[in-house]
C-alpha cells in the first residue's frame, strides 16, 4: 500500500519513509462483531456465539445465527477468541506458534494485565496461554521448570472444570517428569488417562509409561505402552499416540538390551507416521542412531539416522531434537572419516542453538 | 555443458521459464514435478522418506554420503519399489552434481563417465519411467560434458596427433549427444503438448507438471544448438568446416531466442549467439548482443549466472585483436571481481579472471607503458594466473603456462643480484619510482580519477613486492664490510616496501625497531623509522574495526611520544603529533586530538593547519557537550572555555594561513573551513556583523581576499568535487551558504537573506527537491542546535532574542508574495515548526505552530497552481503537514476530520497512523470530553468508520521489521511509539474512574518503560531521560518514591522486586486531576528532530551539514585523503 509521503517532505514529518520502507504488512483488522469464536483443531468448523458454559469435557457457545446452542468437546478446541480480547493476547498466540516462547510469555503478561475485569472466560485463556508458554520454555531449555509447574498448578488448582484442564494436566505430568518428579508426574497422567476422549486416555497412560520408566518400573512401563499400542486408533490424533506409545515400546526395549526389537519398532513408526507425524519421526530417527551409537560397530549407519533430523527440513524445524542430532554428528562424523562435516555440525548447533543443553555439552563425549 | 543445470557451473545455466518459475538451479524444480507425480497416487502415509533425504544430502553437498545411502536402498529388502526403480537415476543425479565439483578435468571425466552409466542402466531398466525421458536428456548432457572435456585438452596439446585424435572423439560424443536430444526434444515436445494451455490456477500440482515439461522441452532445444556450437569447436580454428558449424549454430540458437525470447532459455540463446559472431569475427554485432543482455536489470540469480557468462564473453571480445580493449578489461574485470567475490570461483568468475590475465600481458607490449607500469601488469598477471591454475576447468593449463612465461618475464628484468650493493641499488633505484608514482596516485584520488588511481596502486604494489624481495635479499647477503648506514638504510627502505605491499603492522614492528636501534648513531634515519611507523598505523587503524583499531591506535601514540620526546623539535615530531591528532579525531576524541593538535609549535609548516584543526575539535568539544542532557552535560564554564579555545585556535589558525598567501593565489582549502567553522561560532554568538576589531560572519565569509563565498564557487565545468574537504564540494558550499544565510537572518537584511538562500538552493540543485529539503531541514535543526547550546551556556536571554529575532525574520518572508515558492514557504513552514517545538513557553509554541499551520494553508490554497506542486502526492504530504500542527494548536476536531480524509484513501500509510495516534492521545489527555474512548483508541486502535491502527498494533508491526534488521532508524521510530504508548497508558489511568482500572494502566505503562529498557542493548542518554522522566510520573501516580529506572533487565529485575505492588493494591497518594493537558514536547524529547534526523542521513550530508559532521566518517577513502592532505610519506596500498 502506497504511504503518502515521498522523499522531499518525508524526512519533515514523523514515522515517514523509513516506516514506508519498513512496513509492507497489513494485519487482519479484528472482529467487528462481539463474538466469542471456538477454534477447531485441524482446521476445522469454527463456532461463533457468546460462550455460555465452559466445563472440563465441552465449551458450549449460543450462536447468535439461529439463536442455538452449540457444544464443543474440549479434546476438539484449538483456542477460542474471545470478544474483545486484548492485543497483547493475538500477539501472544502467534509468537508461541512460531516458537517464540520468550515474546510469548511476555505478551501473555500483558495480556493479564490488559483484561477487561469481569471477563473470567479470557482471563482464565490467558492464564493458561502464559502457563503453557512457560513451560513449554521450559522444557525445551531444560532451565526454570519449578516455576513453570508452580504456574501449571495454579491454573488447575484455579480452574478444575475448565476445558484446558487435561492440557494442562498433560503438560504438568511432562514438566514433572523433566524435574525428576515421576511420582507426581503420575499422577497428572493419571486424571488425563481418565479423560472422555480416546486420545487423552491414551496420552495419559502413555505419560504414566514413561513416568514408570523414570522410576526404574519397567515392567509397569511396558505394560501400559502395550495396552496403548493396541489400540485400534479411531482418529488421526489416536494413530499419533499410539504412534508414541510405540516409541515407548522401543525404548524399553532397549533399555532391556533388546536393540534388534527395538529398532524394528523404530521402524514401524516411521513407516506408520503421518507426514504431520514429523515430531515423532523425528525422534525415532534419533533413537535408532541413539541404538547403532551404542551398538559402535558401524558409526555410519547411526549417522545416517541422526542425518535424516539435520538434513529433511520437516525435521530439522523440531528444533530440540535439531540440537540433539547436531550433536551426535558433531562426534560420529569424525569416527565416520570426515571430521570437517563433524566440525561444520558442531559449529552449526552453537551458531543455531546457543542455549541449548546440547551446545553446553559440545566438548564432552556423548553419554547414552 | 550449458543447457543442462548441474550445481555450480556457471556455464550451465538453467533454461527456466521466468514466469512463475523459481530461478536457479532447475534441479529443485524437476524435484518438486517429480514429488507431485509421486504423490499423485500416493497415500499420505510417512515411511522411510527416501526422497527427502537423498535430496538433503545432495543439496548439502554429502555426495559420498548420499552414494551410500542410494547403494543402502538398492541392497535393503524394505525400500518400496518406487523409490528402488528411480535408484540409478538418483545415483546419476548424485554424480553429475559432484562432477561439477572436481576440479581435475580427468576425474570430471570419469565421474561424468560413472553417470552415463548409471542413467543408461535406468533407462534400459525402466524404459516406460516418467523419468526416462529426462535421463535422456541427462545422458546427452553428459555426453556433451566429456566432448567439452575433450576439446579442451585438444586446445592445450602440443601434439597435432594427440589433438586431431581429442577433437574426433569430442566430435563422435556430440554426435551421439545429438541423436539422444532428437528423440528427446520430440518427447518432450509430445509431453508438453499432452496439458491444456488453460489449466485453472487452483490446479497448481498440474500447472508445475506443464511448466516442468516445458523446461524440459527448452532445456533439450538449447542443449542440440549448443551441440552445434561445441562441434564447430571441435575443428581446427579457421578452417570452413568450423565456419560452417557455427553458421549453423548461430541458426540454430536464433530459432530457440525466437521461440523463447521472453524467457531465460532466450536470453541464453541470445548470449551464445554472440558467441558465435565472435568466433566468426563479427566482434561488433556480439559486443551488441552482450551489451543488450547486460544492461537487463534482475537480481535472480539464474540471470545473474548468465550475466556473469555474457561479462565473461565481452571481455573476450574486448581482448580480441580487432578491439585491443586491454584498458577496458581490466577496468571491467577488477570491478566485477570487487562486486562479486562470492563468484570468483565459478566457471564464468575464473573465465572473468582469464581474460583480466590476458589483457595485463598483452598490455605489456603499449610502449607507452613505463617499465614500472608493465612490471605491474606482469606481476598482476602472474597473481591471477596462478589463482586461476589452481581451480582448474577450462584455462588451467593455459593459466599454468602464462605463470611460467610471466615468471621468467619477470626475472628477465635484471634483478638477478649477488651482493649487497647490487641489490641495494636496484631496490633504491625502485622506491624513487615508487615515490613518483605515489605522487602521480595522490593526485589521482584528488581528481576522483579512480581508473588511474587504480592502476597506480597495482604498480605501487608491484614495486613494493619486488623491493620486498631485493632488500631481504640484501639484507642477508650483507658482509662485514658493508657500511653501516646503508645497512640501516635497507632496514628502513624494507619496512617502506612493506607499507607500499600494505603489509602495515609488519611495517610498524621494523620501523619502530629502527627507532630505536639507530636513534643514536642515525638520528635522522631513526626520525624518519618513527614516521613511517607512524603512517603504516594510521593506516592498519583504519582498515581495522572499532575494537580492534584500539591496538594501532595506543601503539602509534607510544611511538610518536617517544618521537616528540626525542625530537621535540624535529619536523617528523610534528608530522607524529599530527598523525596521533587525527587518530583520536576519527575515534570521536575530539579533546585529545584537539590536545595534539595544539602541540604544533608556531615555528612549524604545519602549524597554521593544526591551529584551525585544534580550533574545530575544540568547537566539535563543545557542540557534543552542550547537546547532552542535563545529568551529564558539563557546566557552563567549561563549555565556554572550550567555545574560547575554538574561537582562539580557529582564529590564530586563519591568520597564520593568510600570512604569505598571495591575493590572487587559490583559496586553500582548510583556510575556507577554518573562516567558515569561525563564521558558524560568530554566527551562534549573534556577532554577524564585525564588532570593533573583531570580524562579523559576513565579513568572515564574503570578504576578499580568500573570500569563502568566492572560494566554494562550482568550477567552471560545472561539476564539484566529490571530495568534501574540497572548497568547492557540494558540502562545503553547503555549509558555507548556510552560515551566510543565517547571518543575514540574523541581520533581518531579508533581500540579501534571499539571495543567500537562492545560493544555497542553487548549490543542492534546483532538480534535487530532496536534497533541497534536507538542507532546509538540517537548517532548522542548525538553529535548534544554536538556542540549545546557548541555553545550555546559560545565555537563555540571548537564545530567546535569537528566537524572536527568527521568528520577524520568517513572518516577514512568509508575508511576501513575489517569488515564493513550495520549497521556500516549505521551509518557512517547517522552521516555525522547528521553533515552536523547541520552546518552552506555551505560548511561544503555540504561536510557533499557528503560523506553520497558517503557511501550509496558503500551500493548500495553491496546490491547484500548474507546476507549484512538485507531484500530486504532495497534497496529502501538506495536509497531513497540517493536520499535525492542528493537533498541537488544540484543534482536535479539524486534525481529525484532515486525517480521517487521509487515511481513507491511506489505510496504511504508517505516518498518517502514527499522526492518528497522537491525536487521540493528546485530545485524550486534553480538557474535553470522551477523553476515555480517545485514549483507548489511541492505544489499541479502532477498525472502522477508518481503521486506525493505535500504538499497540504500531509497535507490533515496527517490532516485526525491526527484528533481525539493525536498522536504526526503525529502532527510533520502535522506541517513540513505546514511549507514547506508556505516556497513553499513563494519561488513561488519569482519566477512568475505577482504581483497578487505573492501576491496571499504570502497571502497562510500566511495563511499556520496563519493555523499551529490555529492548535496547545500549540506551542513548537522551531516551533513557525522557522514559526517566516517565517513569517517575508513573510512581509518583502509584504513591512510590521516586527511583531512577534501572537501564538493564537485572536492574529491571530488582526494581520489579523492590516496588511490587500489586494490581489494586497500591497505596495511593492524592490523585492527579483527572483532565491534564496534553504535554508539550520537551526540548530534549524533539521526536520530531530526531525522526527528521534519522531519516535523511545522506540527504543531511548533501545539504552541506556541519563541516565536522563529515570528518567523523571513517572510510578508507577520507583516510587516504587525510593523509594526503597532511602529507604523508606514501599512500595506503590496500590488499
Amino acid at each position: 500500500m502506497p504511504t503518502i509521503t515521498r522523499g522531499l517532505t518525508a524526512a519533515i514529518s514523523c514515522a515517514r519513509a523509513s516506516l514506508t520502507a519498513a512496513i509492507g504488512l497489513l494485519l487482519l483488522a479484528g472482529p467487528t462483531l462481539a463474538l466469542d469464536i471456538v477454534y477447531r483443531k485441524g482446521g476445522g468448523r469454527t463456532v461463533g456465539g457468546d460462550i455460555t458454559k465452559v466445563t472440563k469435557s465441552e465449551v458450549v457457545v449460543n450462536q447468535k445465527v439461529g439463536n442455538r446452542e452449540e457444544a464443543v468437546p474440549a479434546n476438539e478446541i484449538s483456542h477460542i477468541e474471545w470478544d474483545a480480547e486484548p492485543g497483547p493476547l493475538k500477539l501472544a498466540r502467534g509468537s508461541e506458534n512460531t516458537g517464540n516462547l520468550d515474546e510469548a510469555i511476555r505478551q501473555y503478561e500483558e495480556a493479564v494485565k490488559a483484561a477487561p475485569a469481569g471477563r473470567d472466560g479470557l482471563r482464565r485463556e490467558i492464564e493458561f496461554g502464559l502457563a503453557r508458554a512457560t513451560a513449554r520454555r521450559a522444557l525445551r531449555s531444560g532451565g526454570e521448570l519449578e516455576p513453570a509447574v508452580t504456574r501449571l498448578k495454579n491454573f488447575i488448582n484455579g480452574n478444575r472444570d475448565h476445558y484446558r484442564v487435561f492440557d494442562a494436566q498433560l503438560l504438568l505430568g511432562e514438566a514433572l517428569l523433566a524435574s525428576e518428579d515421576a511420582l507426581t508426574a503420575d499422577v497428572s497422567f493419571q486424571i488425563v488417562s481418565e479423560a472422555p476422549w480416546g486420545d487423552y486416555q491414551m496420552a495419559g497412560k502413555n505419560g504414566m509409561a514413561r513416568s514408570a520408566l523414570a522410576r526404574g518400573d519397567a515392567a509397569a512401563a511396558r505394560a501400559l505402552f502395550d495396552e496403548v499400542a493396541a489400540v485400534n486408533p479411531a482418529d488421526p490424533a489416536q494413530k499419533s499416540r499410539r504412534l508414541e506409545a510405540l516409541l515407548g515400546q522401543a525404548q524399553c526395549l532397549s533399555t532391556e538390551g533388546q536393540a534388534d526389537e527395538s529398532l524394528k519398532i523404530l521402524g514401524q513408526v516411521i513407516d506408520e507416521a503421518a507426514e504431520a507425524d514429523s515430531r515423532i519421526q523425528a525422534t525415532a530417527y534419533l533413537r535408532q542412531g541413539d541404538i547403532l551409537r551404542a551398538a559402535g560397530s558401524n558409526p555410519k549407519e547411526a549417522v545416517l539416522a541422526y542425518l535424516h533430523v539435520d538434513v529433511i527440513p520437516d525435521f530439522s524445524a523440531e528444533a530440540d531434537l535439531h540440537a540433539e542430532a547436531l550433536y551426535h554428528l558433531a562426534a560420529l562424523w569424525p569416527a565416520a572419516g570426515e571430521a570437517a562435516r563433524g566440525a561444520d555440525a558442531g559449529a552449526r548447533l552453537q551458531a543455531q542453538y546457543p542455549q541449548s543443553p546440547w551446545t553446553a555439552k559440545l566438548g564432552s563425549p556423548p553419554t547414552n | 555443458m550449458m543447457s543442462i543445470p548441474r550445481g555450480g557451473d556457471a556455464d550451465r545455466v538453467q533454461a527456466v521459464r521466468r514466469r512463475g518459475s523459481k530461478a536457479g538451479s532447475g534441479r529443485p524444480v524437476r524435484a518438486l514435478v517429480l514429488l507431485a507425480a509421486l504423490a499423485a497416487g500416493s497415500s499420505a502415509r510417512g515411511a522411510e522418506p527416501w526422497q527427502k533425504f537423498v535430496d538433503g544430502l545432495r543439496d548439502r553437498g554429502y555426495y559420498n554420503t548420499a552414494l551410500e545411502y542410494l547403494d543402502q536402498a538398492e541392497q535393503g529388502t524394505s525400500t518400496p519399489a518406487e523409490f528402488r526403480e528411480k535408484i540409478a537415476y538418483e545415483r546419476a543425479q548424485v554424480l553429475l552434481a559432484s562432477a561439477s565439483a572436481l576440479v581435475s578435468l580427468d576425474e570430471r571425466r570419469a565421474q561424468l563417465d560413472r553417470a552415463e552409466q548409471e542413467l543408461t542402466r535406468f533407462v534400459t531398466a525402466s524404459p516406460q519411467h516418467p523419468l526416462a525421458a529426462r535421463a535422456k536428456s541427462d545422458r546427452a548432457g553428459i555426453l556433451i560434458g566429456r566432448a567439452q572435456v575433450d576439446l579442451w585438452q585438444a586446445a592445450d596439446a602440443a601434439d597435432e596427433q594427440k589433438k586431431n585424435e581429442l577433437r574426433t572423439r569430442g566430435r563422435d560424443l556430440l554426435g551421439q549427444a545429438r541423436g539422444i536430444l532428437t528423440q528427446a526434444i520430440e518427447q518432450h515436445r509430445a509431453d508438453w503438448r499432452t496439458y491444456p494451455t488453460s489449466i485453472p490456477e487452483s490446479d497448481v500440482a498440474r500447472r508445475r507438471a506443464r511448466d516442468a515439461a516445458l523446461d524440459r522441452l527448452m532445456q533439450s532445444q538449447l542443449a542440440a544448438a549448443e551441440v552445434q556450437y561445441w562441434e564447430a569447436r571441435s575443428y581446427a580454428e579457421g578452417s570452413p568446416q568450423r565456419t560452417a558449424a557455427l553458421e549453423k549454430a548461430v541458426e540454430a540458437f536464433e530459432d530457440v531466442a525466437q521461440q523463447y525470447s521472453q524467457s531465460l532459455a532466450g536470453m541464453y540463446a541470445k548470449v551464445w549467439q554472440g558467441k558465435c559472431y565472435e568466433e566468426l569475427g563479427d566482434v561488433r554485432r556480439a559486443l551488441g548482443v552482450f551489451d543488450l543482455i547486460l544492461a537487463y536489470d534482475d537480481q535472480q540469480p539464474a540471470v545473474l549466472a548468465l550475466k556473469d557468462v555474457t561479462q565473461r564473453f565481452r571481455l573476450i571480445c574486448l581482448n580480441h585483436e580487432q578491439r585491443k580493449d586491454y584498458a577496458v578489461v581490466i577496468e571491467e574485470a577488477e570491478g566485477w571481481l570487487r562486486q562479486n567475490r562470492d563468484r570468483a570461483l565459478t566457471a564464468a568468475g575464473l573465465g572473468i579472471q582469464w581474460e583480466l590475465c590476458r589483457a595485463l600481458e598483452l598490455q605489456v607490449a603499449d610502449r607507452n607503458r613505463s617499465d614500472a607500469q608493465r612490471r605491474g601488469d606482469l606481476t598482476a598477471a602472474l597473481e591471477r594466473a596462478r589463482t586461476v591454475s589452481r581451480f582448474g576447468g577450462e584455462h588451467k593449463a593455459a593459466a599454468a603456462r602464462m605463470a611460467q612465461r610471466l615468471v621468467l618475464a619477470l626475472d628477465r628484468k635484471g634483478t638477478d643480484v649477488r651482493d649487497f650493493a647490487s641489490a641495494y641499488a636496484a631496490a633504491t633505484s625502485l622506491m624513487e619510482t615508487a615515490q613518483t608514482d605515489s605522487e602521480a596516485y595522490r593526485a589521482a584520488v584528488a581528481e576522483g580519477d579512480d581508473q588511474r588511481a587504480a592502476e597506480l596502486q597495482r604498480t605501487i604494489r608491484a614495486t613494493g613486492d619486488e623491493m620486498a624481495r631485493l632488500l631481504t635479499l640484501a639484507i642477508r647477503l650483507r658482509g662485514s664490510s658493508t657500511e653501516a648506514d646503508k645497512a640501516a638504510m635497507a632496514r628502513l627502505q624494507l619496512a617502506y616496501a612493506y607499507f607500499l605491499q600494505g603489509r602495515y603492522l609488519d611495517c610498524a614492528v621494523l620501523a619502530e625497531h629502527q627507532l630505536k636501534a639507530d636513534a643514536t648513531e642515525f638520528p635522522d634515519l631513526a626520525r624518519s623509522a618513527g614516521a613511517l611507523a607512524i603512517s603504516a598505523l594510521e593506516a592498519a587503524g583504519g582498515a581495522a574495526s572499532e575494537a580492534s583499531g584500539n591496538l594501532e591506535r595506543e601503539w602509534q601514540a607510544r611511538i610518536a611520544e617517544d618521537v616528540v620526546r626525542r625530537w621535540p623539535d624535529a619536523e617528523q615530531s610534528q608530522a607524529a603529533r599530527m598523525a596521533v591528532a587525527r587518530s583520536h579525531w576519527v575515534r570521536d576524541e575530539p579533546l585529545k586530538a584537539a590536545d595534539w593538535w595544539s602541540q604544533i609549535p608556531a615555528s612549524s609548516a604545519q602549524y597554521p593547519a593544526a591551529q584551525i584543526s585544534a580550533g574545530q575539535a575544540y568547537w566539535s568539544q563543545y557542540v557534543q557537550a552542550s547537546r547532552l542532557p542535563d545529568s551529564e552535560r558539563p557546566d557552563a564554564v567549561q563549555l565556554r572555555n572550550w567555545k574560547q579555545a575554538a574561537i582562539e585556535r580557529l582564529a590564530n589558525g586563519i591568520e597564520k594561513r593568510q600570512q604569505g598567501l598571495a591575493e590572487n593565489a587559490p583559496t586553500p582549502d582548510d583556510l575556507v573551513i577554518g573562516k567558515a567553522t569561525l563564521a558558524q561560532i560568530r554566527n551562534s554568538d549573534g556577532v554577524f556583523q564585525a564588532d570593533g576589531g573583531t570580524p562579523g560572519a559576513v565579513e568572515l565569509l564574503t570578504q576578499g581576499p580568500h573570500s569563502v563565498v568566492e572560494a566554494v564557487r562550482a568550477p567552471l565545468n560545472g561539476e564539484r568535487p566529490k571530495d568534501p574537504r574540497k572548497a568547492q564540494s557540494e558540502h562545503l558550499a553547503g555549509f558555507a551558504w548556510q552560515q551566510l544565510l543565517r547571518s543575514y537572518i540574523g541581520l533581518k537584511d531579508l533581500d540579501a537573506a534571499r539571495k543567500a538562500r537562492e545560493e544555497l538552493e542553487a548549490v543542492a540543485g534546483a532538480s534535487n527537491p530532496a536534497a533541497l529539503t534536507a538542507i532546509y531541514v538540517e537548517f532548522g535543526r542548525e538553529l535548534q542546535r544554536e538556542l540549545d547550546q546557548l541555553a545550555a551556556s546559560g545565555e537563555a536571554a540571548r537564545a530567546a532574542s535569537t528566537r524572536r529575532g527568527f521568528e520577524e525574520f520568517l513572518s516577514d518572508l512568509s508575508g511576501r508574495v513575489d517569488g515564493q515558492t513550495f520549497s521556500s514557504l516549505l521551509w518557512v513552514a517547517e522552521t516555525f515548526a522547528g521553533l515552536a517545538e523547541g520552546a518552552d513557553d506555551p505560548a511561544d509554541a503555540e504561536r510557533g505552530f499557528a503560523k506553520s499551520a497558517g503557511i501550509y494553508q496558503q500551500m493548500l490554497a495553491r496546490v491547484d497552481e500548474a507546476g507549484f506542486l512538485p507531484a500530486p502526492e504532495y497534497r496529502d504530504v501538506l495536509k497531513l503537514q497540517l493536520a499535525g500542527n492542528l493537533r498541537r494548536q488544540g484543534e482536535f476536531s479539524e486534525a481529525e476530520t484532515m486525517l480521517l480524509g487521509i487515511l481513507e484513501s491511506n489505510p496504511s500509510a504508517p505516518d498518517a497512523q502514527f499522526e492518528a495516534a497522537r491525536l487521540y492521545q493528546e485530545w485524550g489527555a486534553s480538557k474535553t470530553s470522551g477523553n476515555e474512548d480517545r485514549l483507548r483508541t489511541a492505544i489499541v486502535g479502532r477498525p472502522a468508520p477508518v481503521e486506525i491502527w493505535g500504538w499497540t498494533s504500531t509497535i507490533q508491526r515496527l517490532q516485526k521489521q525491526a527484528a533481525g534488521a539493525s536498522d536504526e532508524r526503525l529502532l527510533g521510530l520502535l522506541t517513540d511509539a513505546r514511549y507514547q504508548l506508556a505516556r497513553t497508558e499513563l494519561a488513561l489511568s488519569r482519566v477512568v474512574s475505577d482504581d483497578r482500572e487505573r492501576d491496571k494502566h499504570l502497571a502497562l505503562a510500566r511495563h511499556a518503560i520496563f519493555t523499551f529498557v529490555r529492548s535496547r542493548p545500549e540506551i542513548v542518554a537522551t531516551e533513557y531521560d525522557r522514559f526517566n522522566a516517565l517513569y517517575g510520573e508513573v510512581q509518583s501516580e502509584l504513591g512510590l518514591p521516586a527511583r531512577a529506572l534501572p537501564r538493564d533487565a537485572e536492574g529491571l529485575a530488582a526494581e520489579t522486586r523492590a516496588v511490587s505492588t500489586p494490581v489494586g493494591s497500591s497505596s495511593r497518594g492524592a490523585r492527579q486531576d483527572a483532565t491534564v493537558t496534553a504535554a508539550v514536547p520537551t526540548r530534549r524529547s524533539n521526536t520530531r528532530l530526531a525522526l527528521v534526523g534519522t531519516l535523511f542521513g545522506v540527504g543531511l550530508l548533501a545539504a552541506g551539514g556541519i563541516v565536522y559532521l563529515w570528518m567523523r566518517q571513517t572510510s578508507q577513502r577520507r583516510r587516504r585523503l587525510l593523509e594526503i592532505s597532511r602529507g604523508s610519506p606514501a599512500p595506503s596500498g590496500r590488499r
